[in-house]
């Protein structure tokens, strides 16, 4: 001690050995303090941090632990790690990849489970919901957009990888308070000489062209006013999902979900017209349109800046603030008449959670313990009461479901298989995603200035994706090579 | 301000000047030689080392090692033996070069401009050395610096916005033009982020500067004030002989961290709109975390850690490291 | 003369002080948004005079049943420690390199600047099946230990600089005083070259302060900090949530400028890499 102090000064001397006392406490603590204690089993969920229906999992986790308690006599803890959205993919797949017991469950994005099952890393549910009766019945009640959706890859196959922690479609947020307003129905009538739409089955029957009238009778931008706010943002799959949505109700695909074929498919002739439509559609919008993530669709609603929004029905807390709720209406989204028939094709959103496989048989029990408590129909509508939003349909079709929230009569009539999809579940989805969002954003900021050449990019990119990684015959055609956006 | 602990502390501590005797009465009696030489040299060096191996060497030679191979995390199938394949593939990449080329002139750009808008201001700060409040200034100066990427990218966002930015208002009632689109302007996108990196990172090369002009002897100013020197000849030939050093040590620090710029673009524009901001940084976090492709993301880190290592190399050739090595 | 020499002078002041005005508008803007509701912070015109609210402070206090602490906490104990590791460990060896110059001290010091250079994307992902491996995830002390490896490059290159400033001399007298070799190393040049240490250990806390990619990947609950929490703010189901990344970075930054302020001509000296041993 003294020659360390003859050595250093001895203020410096102070400060360090704090430091080093304190550094010790620090690095040392928790694990012996952990060691010390008898843990129950601790059960750990990852979940997207911020996100309300994913942390209601957390929230309503204390409801579990008495309940395990009481049924079964089993001592749970229930640990609930958010990641942030833009980054959980990385967390979850990195733990994963490891072969971590760290998370026990993990709530993931539909599109994530070809990538999370195909390396093995989470458990095959089939079996498990079968032996399970509260499980079956859950199983049984999730209609066929719901199964697909959330739980199977890949398409067409039986394999189930996960269950539906979350359900979301897209919905149509309307300023009804301006579209009541008296002087706005007659100038409205007098224009176009139909009725402007003020309640959920008027809006029904509204397809894109009279949508388009609505929009464009509501843009005043002398009056800060814009008509319409829509997703357009390159970050993650923004833009995709409304375009997809149009693509669907074009009349074109995606991909051909068995031979993994795409180019010729995504960049149809149809596929060319509904994306250039939902580009054009900028101009009922306010600037900086083109980059809106869901912030921007939120913000533009509740700064009363647009007559209308589409984007999720899982963010309907956030734009119904206060001062909205009474002014803002969920309403579907508008459709096409195709072949004398109204279609109306929006993209699922929504999660599923699935099981790490590595875990022990402890840990798993758990697991099993904690989902059989989440479907159940009482759980279930707490969850509905807190603004989750359940799947199930024994939940769904109860009496007074669509009065618990102010969204659920829109997202109940949209999470039908006539009108919601999904996209691809493949492993190679985050590429797809990536070519296909950049080709996209790049028409929409004027980088590239025609639809057809952004999907020629689109599907070329993906082509190559598929046919490398093996899921595709063909490669793309050489007429790609000279395919560039800018 | 010193606070040596020598006990004749107020004698001059200039190099060339015999130093003071330490004072007998502190200094504890040596214990002799207690090993020799080389081996306590290398026992001084040896924690740098062993951190440095475990937490550096191991994972470059993993990286070298897997980019020989065919690896996706999520294909479920062990890696493959590529041999040179991926980095053959990204030789064909038609896209990649254009990546990189973007990426250099990102660092080219951000780096000169902020180089020369540094230097100038750092002299006037320099120059001025009765700035009432100085303190104060350089402080609120230098705090651009140290925000963290992830939050100054996602501020710019809104910062720019059309609607809701505080620029695009000043500047349309500055300009009398219509507000803005920056982020969404395929054309402005890539100028508008590059803005941000100036703006964050000039504060550095003017403290490089402050500092840089420190370092030129008072005494030869003074002279050269006695000499009538001019302003050009005075920079010419007592300015940049001593300042040089730190001044360009400054830049290559800034031009390899502006090679790596990845929060602040990320939070900003994702590499939008479509390519035109997607700088290489960007492709590798993709690679790695997105697609899982280990493999490439392999190859590609170590093309772009050799091009660094080469403009590094460049700089401090240039540099004429062998000035540090004398001693001053 | 002295009217209009103190008038340019007076302008001269104006315009530096503009100047830093101008670098330090946007981050006022950041940090007045934290005392701001969300509807302030969007609104334009721009707002400037408002009735400041605490609320944004509390909340961001209180969320997640107050992890903030521990992530301050976090932050706080991983950058002290990493980097005092570093300065220590780097002192050490630029101490060998400048006085005894061992063989092959310009490629090492070149060497570790290359650290530098690596991107973190690549990086991580072995790091972290190392870690794994190991047992190390979410160990506080591997978290250190790699911030501090992350910290050397710069830390050494500083200080090397300046122990090459200092002459030999002393160490000679001291040790034919009968110092020991320990004594000449802290007592005797450690005091010369302080102006470099302080300028390493903020340097190096500026950066791993605001890291976030390997405490993300490398790290679990137990080390998350700061910057991994500001990233939650950024996608919630209420949108982006200005005011709660703005009141993260401002109770995150002040200790920083706070710093600055206080060890301001340390700093400038110290960034000078050496080169100079008077007044900046």
């Amino acid at each position: 001690m003294r020659r360390a102090t003859t050595i250093l000064n001895r203020r410096v001397f102070v400060v360090l050995a704090s430091l080093a006392a304190l550094g010790t406490l620090y690095l040392g603590a928790s694990r012996a303090f952990a060691q010390n204690i008898a843990q129950p089993v601790t059960l750990t969920i990852l979940g997207i941090s911020g996100w309300t229906p994913s942390e209601l999992a957390g929230k309503m986790a204390p409801e579990f632990q008495d309940y395990a308690k009481q049924t079964g006599g089993l001592s749970v803890r229930i640990k609930f790690e958010g990641a942030p959205f833009s980054a959980l993919e990385q967390k979850a797949a990195t733990s994963l990849a490891a072969h971590s017991k760290e998370y026990d469950i993990i709530i993931s994005d539909s599109q994530w489970l070809g990538a999370l099952s195909t390396p093995g890393w989470i458990v095959k549910l089939n079996d498990i919901i079968q032996r399970e009766p509260l499980l079956r019945r859950a199983e049984a009640s999730f209609n066929t957009i719901t199964r697909w959706a959330y739980q199977t890859y890949p398409y067409g196959s039986d394999n189930l990888w996960g269950l539906p922690q979350e359900g979301d479609v897209l919905a149509l947020y309307v300023r009804n308070d301006l579209a009541r307003d008296a002087k706005n129905q007659a100038a409205f009538k007098d224009k176009y000489g139909w009725k402007l739409p003020t309640s959920f089955e008027e809006w029904e029957q509204v397809t894109w062209p009279k949508f388009e009238q609505i929009i464009s009778f509501f843009n005043r931008p002398d009056q800060g006013l814009y008509g319409f706010a829509g997703e357009y943002s390159k970050t993650y799959d923004f833009i995709s999902d409304h375009v997809m949505s149009m693509m669907w109700m074009w009349g074109g695909e995606i991909w051909d979900s068995k031979t993994h074929q795409v180019y010729g498919i995504l960049n149809s002739p149809q596929n060319n017209a509904a994306l250039e439509y939902y580009i054009a559609l900028l101009k009922y919008q306010p600037p900086g349109a083109n980059t809106f993530d869901i912030n921007g669709v939120i913000q533009s609603l509740t700064q009363g800046k647009a007559f209308s929004g589409l984007t999720w029905a899982a963010v309907g807390p956030a734009i119904l603030t206060p001062e909205m709720k009474d002014k803002i209406i969920v309403v579907p989204p508008p459709g096409r008449i195709v072949n004398g028939k109204m279609v109306r094709i929006y993209c699922v959103g929504g999660q599923p959670w699935v099981i790490n496989k590595f875990i022990d048989r402890q840990h798993m029990n758990a697991a099993l313990e904690f989902l059989k408590w989440w479907y159940l129909p009482e759980t279930q509508m707490r969850f509905a009461r807190l603004g989750g939003n359940p799947v199930a349909q024994y939940v769904l079709d109860r009496p007074g479901f669509e009065q618990i929230q102010p969204w659920y009569r829109e997202y109940r009539y949209m999470l039908v298989t006539e009108r919601a999809r999904d996209f691809w579940h493949n492993p190679t989805y985050a590429s797809l995603l990536e070519v296909q969002q950049e080709a996209w954003t790049a028409y929409a900021t004027g980088v590239v200035n025609s639809a057809k050449v952004a999907n020629d990019y689109a599907a070329c990119g993906q082509q190559k994706i598929l046919y490398d990684a093996g899921f595709a015959r063909q490669a793309p055609p050489s007429s790609c090579e000279e395919v560039r956006l800018r | 301000m010193a606070t040596i602990l020598l006990r004749r502390r107020h004698q001059a501590s200039q190099p060339g000047k015999t130093p003071a005797p330490v004072d007998r009465l502190r200094a504890p009696a040596r214990s002799g030689r207690s090993m020799p030489q080389p081996l306590f040299t290398w026992l001084l060096i040896a924690p740098s080392l062993a951190l440095f191996a475990v937490f550096n060497i191991l994972p470059l030679l993993w990286l070298v090692g897997l980019s020989f191979f065919r690896y996706n995390l999520t294909f479920g199938t062990p890696p493959r033996f590529a041999g040179l394949k991926n980095y053959i593939d990204l030789m064909n990449d038609r896209f990649l070069w254009g990546r990189l080329g973007l990426t250099l002139l990102f660092v080219l750009l951000a780096v000169g401009i902020e180089t020369v808008l540094g230097a100038l201001l750092g002299y006037a700060f320099w120059k001025k050395r009765d700035l009432p409040g100085r303190r104060l200034a350089l402080t609120l100066l230098f705090v651009p610096m140290v925000l963290a990427p992830v939050a100054v990218g996602t501020f710019f966002k809104i910062i720019y916005d059309p609607m809701y930015g505080v620029l695009p208002y000043y500047a349309a009632r500055l300009f009398h033009i219509k507000a803005l689109d920056l982020l969404g302007s395929g054309n402005l996108a890539f100028p508008a982020v590059l803005a941000v990196d100036v703006w964050m990172w000039t504060p550095f090369l003017i403290m490089m500067t402050v500092a840089a002009l420190g370092a030129v002897p008072k005494a030869l100013l003074e002279s050269a004030e006695v000499d009538r020197l001019t302003t050009w000849q005075r920079m010419r030939y007592v300015v940049w002989p001593h300042a040089k050093f730190v001044l360009m040590l400054g830049v290559v620090l800034r031009t390899i961290d502006a090679f790596k710029t990845f929060d602040l673009v990320s939070a900003m524009t994702a590499g939008g709109p479509g390519n035109q901001t997607q700088l290489v940084s960007l492709t590798i976090f993709r690679e790695a975390f997105n697609d899982f492709a280990i493999g490439k993301a392999s190859a590609l880190s170590l093309l772009v850690l050799f091009i660094a290592v080469s403009l590094a190399s460049i700089y401090l050739f240039v540099l004429n490291y062998g000035v540090l090595r004398e001693g001053k | 003369m002295t009217g209009r020499r103190r008038i340019t002078s007076a302008l001269a002041s104006l315009g530096l002080w503009a100047v830093c005005a101008a670098f330090f508008m946007p981050v006022f803007w950041i940090f007045l948004a934290a005392f701001k509701t969300r509807a302030q912070t969007l609104t334009i015109p721009p707002v400037w005079v408002f009735r400041p609210s605490l609320e944004g402070l509390r909340f961001m206090v209180e969320r997640q049943a107050g992890a903030f602490w521990q992530y301050l906490l976090n932050s706080v104990m991983i950058s002290a420690l990493a980097v005092t590791i570093a300065v220590f460990v780097a002192y050490l060896a630029a101490f060998s390199l400048s006085r005894f110059k061992p063989a092959a001290t310009d490629f090492m010091m070149f060497l570790l600047l290359s650290i530098r250079m690596v991107p973190g994307a690549a990086v991580v992902l072995p790091l972290f099946m190392m870690y794994r491996s190991l047992g190390w995830i979410g160990s506080r002390l591997a978290i250190v230990l790699f911030y501090a490896m992350f910290s050397l490059p710069f830390s050494l290159w500083i200080l090397k600089g300046f122990l090459d400033g200092v002459s030999r001399r002393f160490d000679e007298a001291a040790m034919v005083d009968g110092a020991s070799r320990f004594h000449v190393m802290f007592r005797v040049v450690l005091p010369q070259v302080k102006p470099g240490v302080v300028a390493a250990l903020i340097f190096n806390m500026i950066f791993v302060w605001n890291e976030f990619l390997f405490d993300f990947i490398l790290g679990g609950e137990r080390v998350a900090t700061i910057p991994v929490a500001l990233a939650a703010g950024l996608y919630t189901s209420q949108g982006t949530d200005w005011q709660y990344i703005a009141s993260l970075t401002l109770v995150y930054t002040a200790p920083l400028m706070v710093a600055m302020f206080f060890v301001q001509r340390h700093l400038l000296l110290g960034m000078t890499f050496g080169t100079v041993r008077g007044e900046v």
